[in-house]
């Protein structure tokens, strides 16, 4: 299936969005450390719904904006470029975001109308007391696998594939980017936390079991705040859905309906 | 030349073997290393050996701010300034440099330096630094808005010290709406402000500029390095702004240790200076720079260098001394390599690092005493007569 490349306007200059498939929209943010390939996850995803998976503010190929330096900035330039798409009527778009992504959807769910379901993929943004998370901005690049990935191996070629070629750059964007999102408070928001209650739309929380920068206590932290469904990925870091794509996959879309 | 005494405090009774256990003596070392008792001794000996070199001529000491770390035990070099600012009765007191941009309120540093330069009747330096990347990961700051912190905060300080108040600032990062501290400062304008520096043309640029003139200092460098950057200030002045940078508007901090010969003096040196290069200073890459630290074009140039660099082996002294990042020796080769450096660069400031790694007590008093009879006199005694003013071969010839 092709993915179709587009550049969007927006007020904080050029995003780079990227979908697949047809059928009923499906908005996946990507984490932190930004999304280059487009992997086996959104293929899934794409046999039953149209993917469509902007590179956030100062992420990837979109520009950066001296406007975005909080989530909250990132959640309004997604809640025009939901308006510019013409994916805001009423109960009508799914969502997926995975970290920091994930964190960007709880705030756009808290302030959309549009939001018909919610999927949350080891999703940053709120904070469980006495629960030690991982730190990827003190750890180096060559310890990225055995962080955020349950088989160290794996990760090696997850982040292998994503840096190939001019992406070694944008890699630097990536991490400032995350740095300016997420540094203080580290990756959470307390505003957020208190306004969880306005999400309306049915929310189901995916994590793996083997997450040693979120650990599962978030998870089961997150679904609790929300109400939400949790899912448990076996064999599954913070990369759930790369490493186990299939599982995290069906459990996404046993959720949107299709 | 002004000529101080430079003290970094370390913890000289860190285990060395710790990287087995930890990766870095900063951020992750835990403070259960640190043994209270020693802290005592150690604050009292380092206090005496500032009060010494004061005692014996030098024109000034000067502590610093480090965080988290074995590498200095100054968090705050306010409570070191304010401890010697009632013996040392002569001397400067020179805090190089505060991070007023580490802090929430950088007014109650304002305050701070006010205070003790109204204690010692105007002998107070200000030096001001961001901190390095390894702070903001144990400070709780954002490293993506390091630069624009450091400038507003400086903004602010400077403002309180000089505007009559209280007056309102809102900034983007600090607000207030009373800034009106007392005391004001002593010395008018405000006390010198300095700027230590590893090498940095922006902050180069920022110190030369006219509106400010501050004083930059090099520090840790090889002498290569130190003439192209003190070099670069002049350039700065010269070509950019269009006015003569004085002398005594750049100088150099370095490590020095000295002894009867050369040879014995790099025998009892090499393995404190060596401790303080590979143990000490041991930073990764993500701790010395974390994100937005550096400007994006300067951080990935630096990957290509400096994380290689970071990885590489051990430093070792005849390396560092080979350098002149170290000066090492006899009485006579640390005086002539300095006056040597000096007739090549014309800084007209001078700051001895004289305790240096695990060096013990009595190999630092010797030091200090050795450097501020047999050395400090001679360089206390160059001006720019002695310099030879700036040229490429110059600057070569120090290789």
């Amino acid at each position: 299936m092709d993915i179709r490349e587009e550049q969007v306007s927006s007020e904080c200059g050029t995003l780079r969005l990227r979908r697949q498939g047809q059928g009923a929209p499906l908005l996946f943010l990507h984490g932190s450390q930004g999304m280059n390939g487009w992997p086996d996850y959104l293929q899934r995803l794409a046999q039953h719904h149209e993917v469509i998976a902007p590179d956030l503010p100062g992420f990837g190929r979109s520009d950066t904006s001296q406007r975005v330096g909080t989530v909250s900035d990132t959640t309004r330039v997604l809640l025009d470029l939901i308006d510019t798409l013409g994916l805001a009527a009423p109960g009508s778009l799914h969502l997926a975001g995975h970290c920091i992504g994930g964190w960007a959807a709880m705030e756009l769910a808290v302030r959309s109308t549009a939001i018909a379901s919610l999927t949350l993929v080891n999703a940053a943004g709120v904070h469980v007391d006495g629960v030690h998370k991982g730190d990827f901005f003190i750890a180096s690049p060559e310890e990225y696998p055995a962080l955020m990935f349950a088989d160290e191996a794996a990760g090696r070629a997850y982040f292998a594939a994503e840096a190939a070629g001019e992406f070694e750059s944008i890699m630097f964007r990536n991490r400032l980017m995350a740095t300016r999102l997420g540094w203080s408070p580290r990756l959470f928001d307390r505003a957020l936390m208190r306004w969880l209650p306005r999400i309306k739309a049915r929310t189901q929380v995916i994590w793996g079991a083997d997450n040693r920068v979120l650990p599962p206590a978030y998870g089961s932290g997150l679904a609790a705040m929300l109400k939400a469904t949790l899912t448990s990925i076996p064999k599954a870091g913070h990369f759930a859905q790369i490493e186990q794509a299939q599982i995290c996959a069906e459990a996404t879309l046993g959720f949107t309906g299709r | 030349m002004q000529v101080f005494i430079f003290h970094l405090m370390p913890y000289t009774a860190m285990d060395l073997n710790y990287e087995k256990k930890w990766r870095s003596s900063w951020v992750v070392m835990p403070n259960s290393e640190f043994d209270p008792a020693k802290g005592h001794e150690l604050y009292n000996r380092y206090l005496d050996e500032l009060e010494l070199a004061a005692e014996l001529g030098l024109d000034g000491v000067a502590v610093n701010e480090h965080h988290q770390t074995a590498y200095g035990l100054m968090p705050s070099p306010v409570v070191m300034a304010a401890a010697l600012s009632r013996k040392i009765k002569k001397a400067k007191i020179a805090i190089l440099g505060s991070a007023f941009c580490l802090r929430e309120n950088p007014l109650t540093l304002a305050e701070e330096h006010a205070m003790i330069d109204n204690i010692t009747g105007g002998r107070m330096i200000t030096g001001m630094v961001r901190g390095i990347g390894a702070e903001y990961h144990s400070m709780g700051i954002n490293p993506a808005i390091s630069h624009e912190r450091f400038r507003e905060a400086h903004d602010l300080v400077v403002q309180a010290w000089t505007r009559p108040g209280p007056f309102e600032f809102h900034g983007e990062h600090y607000h207030f709406e009373y800034v009106n501290p007392w005391p004001r400062p002593f010395q008018k304008p405000h006390p010198p402000i300095w700027c230590p520096s590893t090498g940095s043309s922006e902050t180069i640029e920022w110190a030369a500029h006219p509106d400010r003139k501050y004083v930059y200092l090099q520090t840790y460098s090889p002498v290569k390095s130190v003439a192209r950057f003190l070099n670069q200030y002049r350039e700065t002045a010269q070509v950019k702004y269009g006015y003569t940078a004085e002398s005594r508007k750049i100088g150099w901090a370095a490590p020095i240790f000295i002894a009867d010969t050369d040879q014995k003096a790099l025998e009892i040196a090499k393995p404190h200076i060596e401790a303080m290069f590979n143990k000490f200073l041991n930073l990764s890459f993500e701790m010395l720079f974390p994100p937005g630290y550096l400007s994006l074009e300067t951080a990935r140039r630096m990957v290509a260098h400096k994380r290689d660099q970071l990885k590489g082996e051990d430093v070792t002294a005849e390396h560092l001394i080979k350098e002149g990042i170290a000066i090492i020796g006899s009485p006579d080769t640390v005086r002539r390599k300095l006056e040597e450096a000096h007739r090549l660069i014309g800084f007209q400031n001078f700051l001895a690092l004289l305790q240096f790694g695990t060096l013990s007590r009595e190999d630092t008093e010797r030091n200090i005493r050795r450097f501020c009879t047999e050395v400090a006199p001679t360089l206390q005694g160059l001006t720019d007569r002695e310099y030879e003013g700036w040229s490429p071969a110059a600057a070569n010839a120090l290789a």
